[in-house]
């Protein structure tokens, strides 16, 4: 495995986790059990984990002369943030009709809700990214 | 419809220079082990400087490690 692929190991591993924590926050808010308000904090714990054991996972090389990346990375890199782009915009789309669909022209949303949406946006915008460039090399592009 | 394929003699070439290991040439041309792998399974083109220094590396021309054959229907259904 290469750096790159690495790093769009990690990043996926620690978006997952992220998305599962971003959407156990309404839950725990929701539901009033003492399980349910804990879960975001043990997948916050979990992230926080695999953020410092993917900086061990990057340190170990192929090879010591082997270059960090090269030509072929760079274009999977830009396809990869291509991809991202685009999942952007469709969930910036989808951010702006889905609540007003929702809650209708005249309805009331909690503004806290605001800043979760964004995060998940953010994480499923990583995510893309980091799935799109492993899914490159799985096919050997 | 026309296909171009690139077909490549690296493997050959690796065995023949005292059986390199892929990770190898990687190291002595530049690029990681994953894109000499894809070179050689020819799912990747490389640039022109990339094969360039490939061929530099085996000491050999460009042409024989590379060759460029363009595909047709016809010559797909013989």
């Amino acid at each position: 495995m290469n750096k790159t692929q690495k790093g769009a190991m990690a990043v996926m591993v620690i978006s997952i986790l992220l998305l599962v924590f971003s959407m156990t926050i309404p839950l725990a808010w929701l539901y009033k059990v003492p399980v349910l308000r804990i879960l975001p904090l043990v997948f916050l714990v979990l992230s926080y984990i695999a953020m410092g054991l993917s900086i061990i996972f990057f340190r170990k090389k192929q090879s010591p002369g082997e270059v960090d990346f090269d030509e072929r990375d760079r274009i999977i890199k830009r396809k990869a943030i291509l991809a991202s782009y685009i999942t952007l915009w469709i969930l910036v789309f989808l951010g702006c009709t889905i609540p007003f669909m929702i809650t209708d022209q005249c309805g009331i949303m909690p503004v806290s809700l605001l800043p979760i949406v964004l995060f998940i946006m953010f994480i499923i915008v990583m995510l893309v990214y980091s799935l799109t460039i492993l899914m490159q090399y799985g096919r050997g592009e | 419809m026309a296909t171009n394929e690139l077909k490549n003699q690296i493997r050959k070439l690796r065995f023949e220079n005292g059986e390199m290991t892929q990770q190898q040439l990687a190291d002595k041309v530049g690029v990681t082990r994953q894109t000499i792998l894809a070179i050689e399974a020819g799912k990747y083109a490389p640039s022109l400087p990339l094969a360039f220094r490939i061929a530099r590396a085996f000491a050999v021309p460009l042409e024989s490690i590379f060759q460029y054959e363009l595909q047709t229907d016809s010559d797909n259904k013989q």
